[in-house]
């Protein structure tokens, strides 16, 4: 293989490839180019090793519990929301399945009741956790709301949200925003919502948020320093991760 | 052969909160790693961990075994979310380390509690091994881009040299990793 295309590879691996450069190597794979796809096929995988150079570092087992204790509400929340469960017609036949499943559902039940009560302790112990903290988001809320140097701007959705909007809450003193965002649209796999600071030139990025189970989204973000010409606020969907210029759709938007 | 978390994404797929628990358990000290070489914040990697995971949760129907094993998939997307948490730092604060403070870092890394260092498999000691034979001007280049996110200008600028030269020492440098790891890119094929 040339070396200036080996070189692309490399570069495309390592996400260094510039956009147009980068657009011109995909269009060479989409078009079944061989040698390309076995290059870059390496290079990536050398890429993804490298993090296991690393001395592994175990996290606090907090960090397990509370992920766990998430995913389990958003379960339960879910199976709460679902439709009335309708027994598929094969489990109406008579039933001469149901001695066999009540044995094993009794032997199961029992191990399962000493294993689910040392669970609950620890789901316990993480909800205290995580409702200490929203009492604690609260408070901030409630002090920054209640803060005269707070300035409160509204962002109104646009053709691709128009149900959507937000609140801004823009604290002068720290130089500061808080972005409340309501109704939003369900994310696209992959993507993120970004938050954007506009100005009389191109718009400065921001952090990248997620909607919660109530369509809601926050998100907290200093502004960026040397810039007296922020003329307005912007939310758009972009790549997870967030990009440096907007490229997806703007959902909320505000001029000052 | 198939990695391991291929058989535990299937179960993720399939709403098994078990198997998210397993999976989190055979990658969560090597993302705990990468995540605080990245943000060199204890409490900020562990934030992102947790992130990260819950994505994997949310998201897990949109993995594709064919474009890579589960494993590069999660290291990617915790990459991205600490990449993103450092380029929102960075425009908060001026970057003032100076570049032989960074060297050292990137030479050294930050090193944890040594209560909490776990003995590398054998893997692990092929990457470290084969990474620290690179030539410095070859892993420098490939570190920044790795754990910083700075694109190939910023790297120029960071080092001082023209940017061809820092393309070539990224094609040198992956060349010779992919050399030294052929026995472990086998394995992941």
């Amino acid at each position: 293989m040339p070396e200036e295309l080996q070189e692309l590879c490399a570069l495309y691996a390592l996400g260094l490839l510039e956009p147009q450069a980068a657009a011109d190597l995909e269009a060479r794979l989409r078009a079944g180019d061989a040698a390309v796809m076995r290059e870059l096929e390496a290079f990536r995988q050398v890429v993804e090793l490298l993090p296991y150079a690393l001395t592994p570092l175990p996290p606090d087992p907090a960090v397990r519990a509370q992920l766990m204790a998430r995913v389990r509400a958003a379960v339960q929340e879910s199976h709460t929301a679902a439709p009335p469960h309708r027994v598929p017609a094969h489990l109406r036949q008579p039933l001469i399945w149901l001695p066999t499943a009540a044995a094993v559902l009794f032997a199961v039940t029992a191990g399962w009741f000493a294993y689910d009560l040392r669970q609950q302790v620890t789901v316990l112990k993480t909800q205290v956790q995580q409702l200490r903290s929203v009492a604690g988001d609260h408070e901030r809320l409630l002090t920054l709301l209640t803060s005269p140097s707070v300035k409160v701007v509204t962002l109104t959705g646009t053709e691709h949200a128009p149900a959507a909007g937000a609140r801004l809450l823009w604290d002068t003193q720290r130089g500061a925003w808080t972005v409340l965002a309501h109704n939003l649209p369900a994310l696209p796999a992959g993507k993120a919502y970004q938050l954007w600071f506009l100005t009389a030139g191109t718009p400065v990025p921001s952090d990248t948020f997620y909607p919660d189970a109530q369509r809601r989204g926050i998100v907290q973000a200093q502004l960026p320093t040397g810039r007296a010409d922020i003329a307005g606020a912007a939310v758009s969907i972009e790549p997870e991760g967030g990009v440096s210029q907007p490229t997806g759709p703007i959902v909320l938007a505000v001029k000052f | 052969m198939e990695s391991p978390g291929a058989a535990l994404m299937q179960r993720i797929q399939a709403h098994d909160q078990q198997a998210l628990g397993m999976l989190y358990d055979h990658l969560a000290p090597l993302l705990n790693a990468l995540l605080f070489r990245i943000l060199a914040d204890r409490q900020e990697a562990e934030e992102v961990l947790g992130e990260a995971f819950w994505q994997v949760w949310k998201n897990a129907t949109s993995y594709d075994p064919r474009r890579g094993p589960v494993e590069g998939w999660v290291i990617k997307i915790a990459r991205n979310r600490a990449l993103d948490r450092l380029r929102a730092r960075r425009r908060r604060e001026a970057h003032t380390a100076r570049y032989e403070e960074e060297e050292r870092l990137l030479a050294v890394g930050p090193l944890p509690p040594p209560e909490e260092v776990v003995l590398r498999g054998e893997q692990s000691r092929v990457v470290a091994d084969a990474l620290e034979a690179l030539p410095k001007e070859q892993r420098l280049p490939i570190e920044l881009a790795y754990y910083e996110g700075l694109s190939q200008t910023e790297i120029a600028d960071r080092l001082a040299q023209p940017l061809g030269t820092i393309k070539t020492r990224v094609r040198l440098g992956l060349l010779r990793l992919r050399h030294a790891l052929e026995p472990l890119l086998g394995e992941r094929a």
